[in-house]
């Protein structure tokens, strides 16, 4: 019995034994799948995200397949399939991404989101519209920082894989585009869009995505004939738009997509378009008529369909008494100031002078002064000042290249064979050659920004980018350099080399753009 | 008396149970009615023209969208039309501009079958007058034909739908269509009292049709929005004073919309309030 107690205390001894032997099948944890070299960021607007993950396992790097996806809210859409991502940025604000990586040899699986914080490359500072080498437009854009200012070229061939056909004519901006967005079908209000326009074509190109909207036939209703005529002025107010086509005039009203088939009548106009505030009448001369007139706005109470011809009548207190229709006279340059010439409204009421020359005399030049007072309804002439010079005085006033306003001052600056002039309207002087430049001086225009600013705390951080600056661009070899010069009430102007920009191509206009609501509403003076 | 107590609730559970169920929404009843727009200031009126087809085409088809109402159909179930005479009140104002009396006329130029549509009961007609088993909407035709007394007259078509075999008449509201037929210019139903254009005449139509191109029909009008409409104001208007030029150069009087009216000149507004 003893006996048989031993045996049966190592039968139970071997078989714990045996139970603990060793068979190796211990289950082990693998290591998880890591994603490195993905993090959130920050990227400019249009610019690609370009993103090369690493999968590790355990510390050692392994083989993965990708998908990439965007987010729409919880909706996931798939972007890339490759290894590394590179993808041009579509939206505004931010984008939420998600990398899925998937372990070759095991189907093991990790996913990772991160977010982009998408930066505006167009905020604050210059649009450079510029002529290409073989003649066509496009665009650079300056953005100015607290720790410099960043260029970004050739955004337009970047937009639309080619330059705009033609040469450049003016690039503005607003705040109301109402855009018919063809994925949804339904009107969006109060796009903030850039209006490139050249010769040939006009777009909206969206600020917040730099996405174009619409271009060339969606933006008229009746498609002028760009094969033989040629946009040849813009002008874009608060509430309304212009185009001279050829001569003739188009309009855009606010909420409208389009602009509408040119005014009716025998006219054609001159490429100035000269306003005075947010809104219309824009100051517009007639030169098959020789006549001064005025595009007025349509209104939700009836439509403008004709130029406003001003009425032969006169205020008692006019004594220069000129009509301003039948002038038989030239128009070579008008332009638009500040100061009030009309004595009864001395303030509040801008200037639009216009140098001309009678067709029976070449040998004088007759500068008229216009006073906006009476551009509201047309009914009085609003020519208050007129003085003849003799071409013999200046002949480079006559003939000059250039022609631009002092924005707060009776002054014309003329670049005359590259050489710099102004005629001070208030002295009845010239004085010549304040300034020679070297290449082919391509672009003058005096801008006084004083619109850019911001003095309430409530509205966002203080700031002040307000300057009276007279801007020259030239032209040498392929590239071009725009000279700067500050303006001081008892300084005048003074070079400021600091400023000067460079590039390629020939610069035609050029605007300061900010998302400022105060220039939205006098964008005409920076036209 | 606890015998009593349990037989009067025996024969109380009796009456509740023999209570006559009500007829519920689905007890079996079908029905069908017309679609309508109802963002329409007249969405049973219809037009058709043969305006600017080809003069080849002797019928067309206007198509109609139905709705089932209540159960589903179950089996192929039969649309009844009937064709149903239009008549309207006519009012005699006093002086003092209240009504006086009031007469019931039946409206001229209706359409007859077999002249200016093909009658209900024709047989080719019958496979589409039909909901198929579980269909919700069917569209049914009513093909309207080119008579000679269309070139100069519009004829309406009043009709309904009417108990079948199968399905019965929905909401008269809904049953009940006019559809005018023309080969001249005709009003379109949706050049209301308030069109963008002004009151209807033949010769203001005419003129929209011929400056632009466009048929100025019911689909047209209902796809503009206030920026088309203003759009066309200023072509018509546009293209009127040049044609008034043009006609002033022959001697001619401005266009009308009656020539023996000189009071009647045509004109356009210029800005489309909506």
């Amino acid at each position: 019995m003893k006996y048989i107690y031993y045996l049966m205390t190592v039968l139970v001894v071997g078989l714990l034994f045996s139970a603990c032997y060793d068979k190796e099948n211990t289950i082990r944890r693998l290591p998880d799948l890591v994603i490195g070299n993905v993090a959130s960021g920050s990227v400019k607007t249009g610019e690609p995200i370009e993103i090369t993950p690493t999968c590790t396992m355990g510390g050692e790097e392994v083989e993965c397949t990708y998908n990439w996806y965007r987010y729409h809210g919880s909706l996931a859409e798939l972007i890339s399939e490759e290894a590394s991502l590179e993808w041009r940025v579509d939206t505004i604000g931010s984008v939420t991404l998600q990398v899925e990586a998937t372990h070759v040899e095991t189907g093991i699986q990790s996913l990772l989101s991160f977010t982009y914080t998408i930066v505006p490359r167009i905020d604050r500072g210059w649009l450079i519209l510029k002529e290409t080498s073989d003649g066509n437009t496009d665009m650079d854009v300056s953005l100015v920082q607290a720790n410099g200012t960043e260029f970004a070229t050739d955004v337009l061939s970047l937009a639309l894989g080619q330059p705009m056909r033609g040469r450049p004519v003016s690039v503005l901006s607003t705040d109301n585009y109402m855009w018919y967005n063809p994925e949804t079908g339904s009107a969006e209000n109060y796009q903030v869009c850039l209006t490139p326009v050249s010769e040939k074509e006009i777009l909206m190109y969206r600020v917040a995505d730099e996405k174009v909207l619409v271009r060339n036939e969606d933006l008229f209703f009746e498609v002028p004939d760009f094969a033989s005529g040629s946009i040849e002025a813009y002008m874009k107010l608060s509430n309304n738009a212009s185009l001279i086509h050829d001569g003739r005039a188009h309009l855009m009203q606010q909420g409208t997509a389009a602009f509408m088939p040119a005014l009716l009548g025998n006219y054609h106009l001159a490429p100035y378009q000269v306003c005075y505030g947010y809104s219309n009448p824009m100051l517009v001369y007639d030169e098959l008529n020789s006549s001064f007139g005025l595009l007025q706005s349509s209104s939700n109470m009836s439509t403008v369909m004709e130029i406003k011809y001003f009425d032969n009548a006169y205020r008692d207190l006019d004594e220069l008494r000129i009509s301003p229709s039948g002038m038989n006279a030239d128009l070579i340059y008008m332009g638009q100031t500040d100061g009030s010439i009309d004595p009864e409204h001395l303030t509040n009421y801008g200037t639009a002078y216009a140098l001309m020359q009678k067709k029976d005399d070449r040998d004088n030049l007759l500068l008229y002064g216009l006073t906006s007072y009476e551009w509201y309804t047309g009914a009085y002439s609003p020519i208050r000042f007129a003085r003849t010079i003799p071409v013999s005085r200046c002949e480079a006033f006559a003939t000059a290249d250039f022609y631009t306003m002092h924005q707060t001052r009776n002054q014309i600056y003329f670049i005359k064979d590259n050489q710099l002039s102004y005629y001070d309207i208030d002295d009845d002087t010239f004085v010549m050659n304040i300034h020679t430049f070297e290449g082919e001086v391509t672009y003058c225009k005096y801008i006084a920004n004083n619109y850019d600013y911001n003095e309430s705390s409530w509205s966002g951080p203080l700031y002040d980018s307000r300057f009276d600056r007279l801007l020259v661009a030239t032209s040498s070899g392929t590239g071009y350099t725009i000279h700067s010069f500050n303006w001081f009430v008892n300084g005048g102007l003074t070079l400021v080399p600091d400023l000067e920009m460079r590039g390629e191509g020939k610069v035609r206009f050029m605007l300061w753009y900010t998302s400022n609501w105060r220039l939205f509403n006098n964008i005409y003076r920076y036209s | 008396m606890i015998r009593a107590l349990i037989l009067s609730l025996c024969v109380a559970f009796c009456c509740v149970a023999c209570e006559e169920t009500l007829p519920d929404y689905g007890s079996g009843w079908r029905g069908v009615q017309f679609v309508l727009d109802e963002t329409s200031l007249n969405p049973n009126v219809y037009s058709y023209s043969f305006v600017g087809k080809d003069e080849s085409l002797t019928r067309d088809t206007v198509w109609l969208t139905v709705r089932s109402q209540g159960l589903m159909p179950e089996k192929t179930s039969r649309i009844k039309l009937e064709q149903y005479e239009g008549r309207e009140w006519q009012f005699v104002y006093g002086d003092d501009g209240l009504v006086i009396d009031s007469i019931l006329r039946v409206i001229p130029c209706q359409a007859e079958a077999g002249v200016h549509y093909v009658s209900f009961d024709d047989g080719q007609l019958a496979g589409y007058l039909a909901l198929e088993p579980g269909e919700l909407e069917a569209r049914i035709p009513v093909v309207v034909l080119r008579d000679e007394s269309l070139r100069d007259t519009t004829y309406t078509l009043f009709f309904r739908i009417v108990n079948s075999e199968d399905l019965m008449a929905g909401d008269e509201a809904h049953c009940n269509i006019e559809l005018r037929i023309a080969d001249c210019i005709s009003k379109p139903s949706a050049w209301d009292d308030w069109f963008f254009a002004g009151p209807w005449s033949r010769v203001k139509h005419e003129f929209m049709i011929r400056v632009t191109g466009e048929d100025w029909d019911n689909e047209l009008i209902n796809s503009l929005d206030r920026y088309d409409r203003n759009y066309y104001l200023y072509v018509f208007n546009r293209e009127l004073k040049a044609e008034n030029a043009e006609r002033a150069e022959q001697g001619l009087p401005p266009l009308r919309e009656n020539p023996d009216d000189p009071n009647s000149e045509l004109t356009f507004p210029t800005v489309a309030y909506w």
